[in-house]
């Protein structure tokens, strides 16, 4: 609608508008600002000195992605301590595969069985003493929101941990 | 289904974000400008399709924007405060020849911008030869000059 300004010009303008929107804008670019400083704390995923959890239990450590990203690839380590075995069992929850393909392990597993768990690995390892690790490299292939996964070692108790997955 | 979901949401993203960063940077080709809009092109082309190259892919990719387009201008058709919000609306820089200097720094307009559009659409060599100058939706500057006596 056209309203005759006050400069004797035909202009479509609003200015309480403008004001309000200007405004809105700054505060949206503190937003940006933030969004920027997330992402290099590491809190969008991609790496970041935020970006990575673990959760420990007496026969190993998870180190896993806090935020990981769709379709994006990324790794999930299992970090064995000094007194572990030659052998190893490692037990993965189905809610894991459910969100993460497994792209690649190394080592490579010695025997591999689909179970009512999930997944189970076995895999040999050197001589103790020494801290030995396993690299998964997964893909998400689904956004989530923070679903409960978990791993066990030997059929320790189950180390939880919940990825979010961001789109 | 994600096809469509990823190209409304990358729609609306870009959308949300030129518009907030300000209608300056959707004018003026300056190297700046064009580097930003080749880098955003870029960065939202793969999120767009993912990892599937098929035809069908990209075919209901460009369907789902255009539907998104359309759909959109209907909206601003019928509800004008969605118009307002989305494409926003002209400022007056300059008012017969009076500067309005919140309008020029809350719209980061220096003068130098006003004199540039005023020499190349009028050939005008002062400010005091403006008497209207406004700072329209798409980020041009439009000249009106003032009555030569």
């Amino acid at each position: 609608m056209m309203e005759a300004h006050s400069e004797g010009l035909d202009l479509n303008d609003d200015k309480p508008f403008q004001e309000r929107f200007w405004t809105f804008q700054r505060f949206a670019w503190l937003a940006f600002a933030l969004c920027v400083i997330l992402a290099l704390a590491g809190l969008t995923g991609g790496g970041g000195p935020l970006s990575r959890a673990t959760a420990s239990g007496d026969a190993g450590t998870v180190d896993y992605p806090r935020v990981a990203r769709w379709e994006a690839s990324d790794a999930l380590r299992i970090i064995l301590p000094e007194s572990a075995n030659r052998q190893v069992r490692i037990d993965i929850g189905s809610a894991f595969s459910e969100v993460f393909e497994l792209e690649d392990i190394q080592p490579q597993p010695s025997a591999s069985e689909a179970t009512a768990e999930g997944l189970r690995f076995v895999f040999d390892l050197s001589d103790p003493p020494g801290e030995r690790r396993i690299v998964m490299h997964v893909r998400a292939m689904r956004p989530s929101l923070g679903r409960a996964m978990h791993i066990r070692i030997n059929g320790g108790p189950a180390l939880a941990f919940a990825p979010v997955v961001l789109p | 289904m994600d096809t469509v979901l990823r190209g409304v949401a990358i729609y609306f993203i870009v959308l949300i974000a030129v518009r907030i960063s300000g209608r300056r940077a959707l004018s003026q080709m300056t190297p700046f400008d064009l580097v930003l809009i080749l880098i955003i092109a870029e960065t939202t082309q793969q999120a767009l399709l993912g990892d599937d190259f098929s035809l069908i892919n990209a075919t209901i990719l460009i369907l789902t924007l255009f539907t998104v387009d359309i759909g959109l201008s209907y909206i601003k058709k019928y509800l004008p405060f969605v118009e307002k919000v989305i494409d926003g609306r002209p400022t007056l820089l300059i008012g017969n020849g009076k500067r309005d200097e919140r309008a020029l720094s809350r719209s980061r307009v220096s003068l130098e911008d006003v004199m540039e559009a005023a020499r190349s659409q009028h050939g005008l060599e002062r400010l005091d030869q403006i008497k209207h100058a406004i700072l329209e939706t798409d980020g041009n500057i439009s000249i009106v000059p003032a009555q030569s006596d």
